[in-house]
């Protein structure tokens, strides 16, 4: 125990629960007040979900969602695979330039997002405008930025992202059971698919969870890269309340917030499982 | 070149094939752009957007040089300042919000109980940003939640909003978890046999505290620190939501340029400024690689 005199304890507990209050208060009323009856925020009227029925007819916040649902899908079964492969190359092999390949992988975590949007722009008209000039096409038929400028940013980050994770899995996992399966004749594919992947599958369930989190809430680089097509549910969330204050727009961020909590929390009790497996299998 | 043996060379393509592809992307996302903005930062801007494809200067002459039509007074270097003022001061405000919270985690007995409180500070760090900024908005709204509870109290309503109060507010309030997490893997790491000594050699609490707590957790601070720094003076969302567009940050000037005024070259040297503080980020960061991992 590090604060050890009973007032220090109580300071310390009063801090901390002041800290946890701020930290969900202004949520917890976001949440409450999407039940609102009323259509003023400072008033309670009454419990009502007409602001979620509400919901079911804004064509633009369904198209969003249908975008958002689509890049988040897309962009992590892209990230599991390329972030499994890289943590699996980082983890698994002593190499020259490890430690250059190492910081790229961390690029991602710590980049300024509003730094990549801007040079993801500036880098994809560059490309689409090269696209352009070789496929010959006129300005009506132009390609531009969309859907898939979204769903290509949305790898990258969430690459970084799963790779960190599976490596935490493969760093706890006995080296043993796969030399076992490689002298018993396995290939190193099928030792891979028979023995690595089903060990570190709860480390790739949890990176795979949160990617698809990270993709569903991100706004600022998205906001650079989506063009007319890739417009996903947190760009029309910020353009609808910078245009007037619609009480459905907290119904749509209640359930923003409620589906990113369910994603971490479900990766947290995968990690956790995955551990757990890992100690009970390897040797004391 | 050095012999290698057959399985040598097998294994050696098998890293190239995993690490390659993910690297590769990361490389066309985030390494090839930055160095595509640090040439156009040196070029012409062009009507539009984009650029011309002839070298300038401006852009760095705009970002240094002080404009004397407006009294030696440099929009640019005016923001920039106050970007790394306030994050310093949101630097400075987490770390003193966070410390007693990473104790308290730490201090309780069952394993379950540090669990969900950490848990508790995971949420905040994963969950969108722009959905708690509005959240904070909205409660602190003129005719808000937070209002709405004053005046039936009796009191006068205060405006918060579109203020600089109110960006500084968000500022901690969406960094918070960043400095929480890398503090509380520091302190769970700090032996309490070291403080026990530290006090039978005669220092009291608060010199055990200043002397010797503090330089053990100096890691996770240092790693916590950055992480808030960079977040905080890059933020968009919380100088758009709740400075109401009169109270900008570096990002809503870069922005500016790549958006309606048109600069591409200025908006990339500002991004590219920030690039360099960031870089030296990275690098305190990895020297500290344990507690990062926690994220």
């Amino acid at each position: 125990m590090i604060a050890t005199r009973p007032g220090g304890r109580l300071a310390v507990g009063i801090s901390s629960a002041a800290v946890y209050l701020f930290l969900y208060l202004p949520v917890v009323v976001l949440v409450l007040f999407s039940f609102n009856g009323s259509r003023t925020a400072s008033r309670w009227e009454g419990f009502t979900l007409d602001w979620y029925r509400e919901l079911a007819d804004n064509t633009r916040i369904l198209q969003a969602t249908r975008v958002s649902l689509v890049v988040a899908v897309v962009s992590t079964l892209g990230a599991v695979v390329l972030g499994t492969m890289l943590a699996l190359g980082l983890e698994r092999h002593r190499f020259r330039g490890q430690g250059v390949v190492r910081q790229i992988v961390y690029l991602p975590v710590i980049a300024p997002e509003i730094v990549t949007g801007v040079s993801l722009l500036a880098f994809f008209s560059l490309v689409i405008g090269w696209l352009n000039d070789v496929l010959g096409r006129s300005a009506a038929d132009a390609l531009r930025m969309g859907l898939p400028t979204v769903v290509v940013s949305h790898i990258a980050f969430n690459t970084a992202f799963v790779a960190l994770v599976v490596r935490v899995s493969l760093a706890n996992f006995d080296r043993a059971i796969e030399e076992a399966g490689q002298d018993l004749g396995a290939s190193p594919w099928a030792t891979f698919w028979r023995v690595t992947l089903p060990v570190i599958a709860p480390g790739v369930l949890g990176g795979a969870l949160l990617a698809f989190s990270l993709s569903l809430d991100n706004f600022v680089i998205t906001f650079f890269v989506a063009g007319p097509g890739g417009a996903t549910l947190p760009i029309e969330i910020f353009g609808q309340l910078r245009r007037t204050i619609r009480p459905d727009i907290n119904a749509v961020s209640s359930i923003l917030f409620g589906v990113s909590t369910l994603a971490l929390l479900l990766a947290l009790g995968a990690q956790a499982a995955g551990e757990r497996r890992a100690r009970s299998r390897g040797p004391a | 070149m050095t012999d290698v043996g057959p399985e040598e060379r097998r294994r050696r393509r098998r890293l190239l094939l995993l690490v390659s592809p993910g690297v590769a992307w990361i490389v066309a996302t985030y390494v090839l752009p930055t160095l595509l903005i640090l040439l156009y930062s040196f070029l012409t801007p062009r009507l539009g957007g984009g650029v011309e494809w002839r070298v300038s200067l401006d852009a760095y002459r705009t970002l240094t040089a002080a404009d004397a039509r407006a009294s030696l007074y440099n929009p640019y270097v005016t923001v920039l300042a106050r970007s790394i003022v306030w994050a310093g001061f949101t630097t400075a405000i987490c770390f003193v919000l966070a410390l007693p919270v990473a104790l308290y985690i730490h201090g309780r007995r069952t394993a379950l109980g540090r669990y969900a409180l950490l848990i508790a500070v995971m949420i905040p760090f994963w969950t969108s940003m722009l959905v708690r900024t509005y959240a904070l908005r909205y409660l602190l709204a003129n005719t808000g939640p937070l209002n709405g509870v004053l005046r039936w109290l009796g009191f006068e309503p205060i405006t918060l909003l579109n203020s600089r109060i109110a960006v500084v507010i968000g500022l901690v309030y969406t960094a918070l978890p960043f400095m929480i997490l890398p503090l509380y893997a520091a302190v769970a790491r700090v032996d309490p046999r070291v403080l026990e000594a530290g006090r039978d050699l005669g220092a009291n609490g608060p010199q055990t505290f200043v002397r010797v707590f503090l330089p053990l957790v100096s890691a996770g601070t240092v790693v916590g620190c950055v992480l808030v720094f960079v977040l905080s003076a890059s933020q968009y969302i919380v100088p758009t939501l709740l400075g109401g567009g009169k109270v900008n940050m570096i990002a809503n000037l870069i922005e500016l340029q790549f958006g309606d005024a048109f600069n591409w070259p200025l908006g990339s040297g500002i991004a590219i400024f920030f690039s360099a503080l960031t870089l030296l980020g990275l690098s305190v960061v990895t020297a500290h690689r344990r507690e990062a991992q926690l994220l």
